[in-house]
């Protein structure tokens, strides 16, 4: 279509159109110009569909995201009803202690599915992308910046950081001097 | 034409959006949050951090830290020291 319109450019410098055939040419231009008008206007309302019909399809993903977990998690809920139900009507201790760390293993197995995953870092130096420093001590047992008290263990979604493990780290001026 | 990109910089937070299909659109960090504390620093490593991971570390390690850095643009003589290293709040931004 390129080469066309630059031969057609050609022949106007060299030839010469009539006026008649310079009218015919503006017609064609026109048209052109007018069909490439209204499919702008009509991609862009599909764009406008395209993007609202996405919003609500994520809106009704980000609702219903959590559905299988709720299912599974319905579980630990009838097992906590029953335990505590069984709780009411027994003077046996042991046996409501064993009966809740069994649903407390249920919960955390089900939470490990979804991909739930603990920081461990207690004696760990710390870092930044994991761990949120929450007191910075003076301690001279420990090497600097090592962290001495988890506070709140941190939690790992997928390998993305959900909750920072909120810890107390170490400060030991005397190793940072030898550093020095 | 290329995108542009809206910055706003906060004191405490900051938050970037380009415009999408004729509506600003707020661009996530890496860490899929849609704000980013505007704090930078270095690790006791001498890695740079900027954002949330900078934030954490800041009361292990506040003399390499900087937060609030813009309520000191256009002091003249405001400098924060980093890693020995001396900068004055504009310098802080790049």
């Amino acid at each position: 279509m390129v080469g066309k319109d630059k031969q057609e450019d050609d022949n106007s410098s060299d030839a010469g159109y009539s006026p008649e055939e310079l009218e015919q040419l503006v017609q064609e231009k026109d048209a052109e110009i007018a069909s490439l008008k209204e499919d702008l206007l009509r991609k862009r309302a599909e764009f406008d569909n395209f993007r609202k019909r996405t919003r609500k399809e994520q809106e009704e993903f980000r609702n219903f995201a959590v559905e299988n977990l709720m299912v599974e998690l319905l579980d630990v809920y009838d097992n906590f009803e029953r335990a505590i139900e069984s709780a009411h009507n027994t003077d046996d201790v042991n046996s409501v202690v064993e009966g809740v760390e069994m649903v407390f293993k249920q919960f955390v197995s089900i939470l490990e599915k979804q991909g739930l995953k603990r920081i461990e870092c207690e004696g760990e130096e710390f870092d930044p992308s994991e761990h949120e420093a929450m007191m910075h001590v003076e301690h001279a047992d420990h090497p600097d910046n090592t962290i001495i008290d988890v506070c709140k263990p941190g939690y790992k979604l997928n390998s993305r950081i959900i909750r920072p493990a909120m810890v107390a780290v170490s400060k030991n001026t005397s190793s940072d001097k030898e550093e020095k | 034409m290329g995108k542009i990109l809206g910055i706003d910089l906060g004191t405490t937070n900051s938050c970037m959006a380009v415009i999408e299909g004729g509506e600003p659109t707020v661009l996530p960090n890496a860490e899929g949050s849609r704000t980013t504390p505007s704090v930078v620093g270095f690790s006791k490593k001498g890695e740079k951090l900027v954002g949330q991971v900078a934030k954490r570390q800041m009361v292990a390690n506040p003399d390499n830290t900087v937060s609030s850095i813009k309520r000191h643009i256009g002091e003249g003589d405001y400098q924060v020291t980093l890693n020995g290293k001396e900068y004055t709040p504009q310098e802080i931004l790049q």
